[in-house]
């Protein structure tokens, strides 16, 4: 893997070079002996066990037939891509104190391959080079500013120029974003960008923060502004611009973290970065200001479209906001931008200023609001897909809501008594998951598909005419690209949030899929049906023409009885204090209220229970 | 795919504070919250996650 074989990645359809193939990360194969018309024969080609039960998030890389992937604690594995039998495997020893840190699992979404070298990014924060023909690490740099600090890496690196670009997560506990440059062969440090101004008056580490800063209040708790780079970059050869998605505001509500107000540069924006030198070029910020989570770190693809008859360059983005830029990638101009999703924090995005027009339903300052898109996203890091044939981009979406309220003690809607109220004069949509087909150009749905869950698996479209994509529930679909019919259904027993890939080898077409269902366990309230009655072995499978019955793991015991619980008395008090704690420490990974197993599993509920428990402080829009 | 916490054995709950202050269970993934969580807070959350089970045993004889 040289510098020439990435940027001319399109010239080798059998291989699955980069993160999104290609550096534009379209994440479209131009692959077709898979299409319309064979996929009835697609079956099970192989499968090897990542020995894991949690989620599993990344995109494999396919290199001449020797596949390389991750699955939970940062674990590599390099495969023979033709019968996934396992060459080498790398444990980086992730330090288990490290879970805590995680808001959303213990996950990883890949590793970048350049030059006869592997790297990947590890939970506790380290970036590791292995030797690509034995798994053997030939350096490690800490690439965090400080161990203490929540910091966490999930995200691929991305290799651009001969220096790997990564980023961070953390920006749930107060830490400060930025995106190291690391010399591909030795490790040092080239350059580092910070997102976020660590102070009020520096030290300015570059000349960009000194502008940052003046957009915060002076009095801004700077324990760790957020604003993470956490997963999207892509990089345009041409324009030599590096693209790079930042983060949410920590903490959430503005008027804590900057209470003076602030456009709060530069969370929740797209930076165009010279990869030789980390200087920024140009920037657009999604959403200034933030207050919900809505982090620009949703999968960034550049592509080449038709705007009022006139060829443009542009970036497209779907961030968690609801809104989807249609964005110039020479200048960082807005072309347009409309929702995909339902939303009501803003009404538009001005065409002239590049700026959201907010609403009343999103300021809660003063009382709680429920507000739409949640923080899960209208889209979230399961990576879209674009196709050239089609003109579509194909977006894992969803209409979900959040009560945002001041003590931050609150999620989703659950443990809030009055949703309803909150919705008044509001058309909100039912809570649902879709594969949403989507005209950048003319902003519009061309097609949708719902889904029978929130939280499902990234997108792949392929010049079959196929688009493939996984559900929570265990099924790997291939539709159709032009209307979204369902032309393949094969059952794995085993939820998916990963996006599949194509790669050929010996001129067999191969779609691979990593396995394993997980992330935040607030997407995963009810709906987990694979993962309770087959649990949830993760694995990467590939599938041929002509392939066999996809294998589907034993079912599992139906749960029992709940134990006894202990004798333990005690007063309202102690048990609100202890409904806090829980929601701040717990939640985010054995769920609100329990854990994924446990939460309710819908089709379980009698009438009775759903109306006891809609009497309860339970999913009020749930049981509905 | 993690521990449904109102389903704790009784011998998990008598542990509760040497597994989430202790680390007891952390070579398994859960981190031990020492500097996080005082006895008195994990004593809480323990008392509300006791409370959860027995809604849900509640729930179950229903």
């Amino acid at each position: 893997m040289t510098a020439a074989r990435i940027m001319k990645a399109d010239r080798e359809p059998g291989n699955w070079l980069a993160h999104g193939r290609t550096y534009d990360e379209q994440r479209f194969s131009p692959l077709d002996s898979i299409n319309r018309e064979s996929v009835r024969r697609l079956g099970f080609a192989w499968q090897q066990d990542t020995a894991s039960t949690r989620g599993l998030e990344a995109t494999p890389i396919v290199v001449d037939g020797v596949m390389y992937t991750t699955s939970t604690w940062s674990r590599v594995m390099a495969l023979d891509a033709r019968t996934g039998e396992l060459l080498w495997r790398y444990d980086p020893g992730v330090d288990r104190s490290w879970g805590k840190k995680l808001c959303c699992d213990i996950v990883n979404r890949g590793v970048a391959v350049w030059e006869g070298k592997v790297y990947v990014g590890t939970l506790d924060g380290y970036l590791v080079a292995l030797d690509a023909a034995s798994g053997k690490p030939l350096w490690r740099a800490d690439t965090l500013i400080d161990r203490t600090a929540w910091y966490s890496i999930t995200g691929a690196p991305r290799v651009v120029k001969g220096r790997v670009i990564i980023g961070n997560g953390g920006a749930e506990y107060q830490v400060r974003g930025y995106v190291s440059a690391y010399d591909a062969e030795s490790g040092k440090l080239d350059w580092r960008f910070f997102t976020v101004p660590g102070g009020p008056k520096g030290p300015f580490e570059h000349e960009e923060l000194a502008i940052a800063a003046t957009t915060w209040d002076e009095n801004s708790d700077w324990t760790g502004v957020g604003g993470t780079a956490w997963d999207s970059m892509a990089y345009d050869p041409e324009l030599d611009l590096l693209y790079v998605g930042t983060g949410n505001g920590s903490p959430w509500p503005q008027y804590v973290r900057s209470p003076a107000g602030g456009d709060n540069l530069y969370l929740a924006s797209i930076l165009a970065l010279r990869p030789d030198t980390g200087r920024l070029v140009w920037h657009y910020q999604t959403v200034p200001g933030d207050a919900w989570d809505f982090t620009a770190t949703q999968h960034i693809v550049l592509a080449d479209l038709i705007i009022a008859g006139e060829r443009r360059r542009v970036l497209l983005q779907a961030p968690k906001n609801g809104f989807f830029y249609v964005i110039d990638r020479a200048t960082g101009e807005l072309i347009s931008a409309d929702n995909y999703v339902f939303v009501n924090w803003a009404s538009r995005i001005d065409p002239e200023s590049g700026r959201p027009v907010f609403t009343e339903l999103g300021n809660f300052r003063d009382q709680a609001r429920y507000v739409f898109p949640s923080a899960a996203g209208g889209h979230n890091w399961q990576p879209m897909s674009y196709s050239p044939l089609t003109g579509l981009v194909y977006i894992p979406a969803r209409d979900a809501g959040w009560v945002h309220n001041v003590q931050g003690d609150k999620w989703f809607t659950w443990g809030v008594d009055n949703v309803e109220e909150l919705s008044r004069g509001q058309e909100i949509p039912p809570m649902r998951g879709y594969l949403k087909a989507w005209d950048p150009v003319k902003q519009a749905l061309a097609w949708e598909l719902q889904m029978p869950n929130i939280w499902n698996g990234g997108a792949l479209a392929t010049a079959g005419g196929l688009v493939f994509h996984g559900t929570a529930t265990g099924h790997l679909l291939a539709l159709d690209d032009r209307t979204g019919e369902v032309l393949r259904d094969l059952f794995l027993g085993t939820g998916i949030i990963a996006p599949p890939i194509a790669y050929s080898v010996d001129g067999e077409q191969y779609i691979a899929v990593m396995a394993g269902w997980g992330g935040p366990a607030f997407n995963t309230l009810g709906g987990d049906e694979a993962l309770l009655q087959y649990g949830n072995a993760g694995r990467v499978v590939a599938f041929k023409l002509g392939g066999g019955e996809v294998p589907v793991p034993a079912q599992i015991a139906p749960r029992g009885p709940f134990p006894p619980p202990p004798d333990i008395q005690a007063s309202d008090e102690v048990l609100e204090e202890g409904r806090t704690l829980y929601v701040m420490h717990c939640g985010g990974c054995h769920g609100m209220y329990g854990s994924t197993p446990m939460l309710p599993d819908l089709r379980r509920l009698t009438p009775q229970k759903h109306a006891r428990l809609a009497a309860r402080r339970c999913c009020r829009t749930c049981a509905a | 795919m993690l521990p449904d916490l109102r389903r704790l054995t009784p011998q998990k709950h008598a542990r509760f504070r040497d597994i989430v202050l202790g680390g007891l269970l952390e070579p398994l993934g859960m981190s031990s919250f020492a500097g996080d969580l005082d006895e008195g807070e994990v004593d809480a959350i323990q008392a509300y996650v006791v409370s959860l089970a027995r809604e849900a045993v509640a729930g179950e004889e229903q």
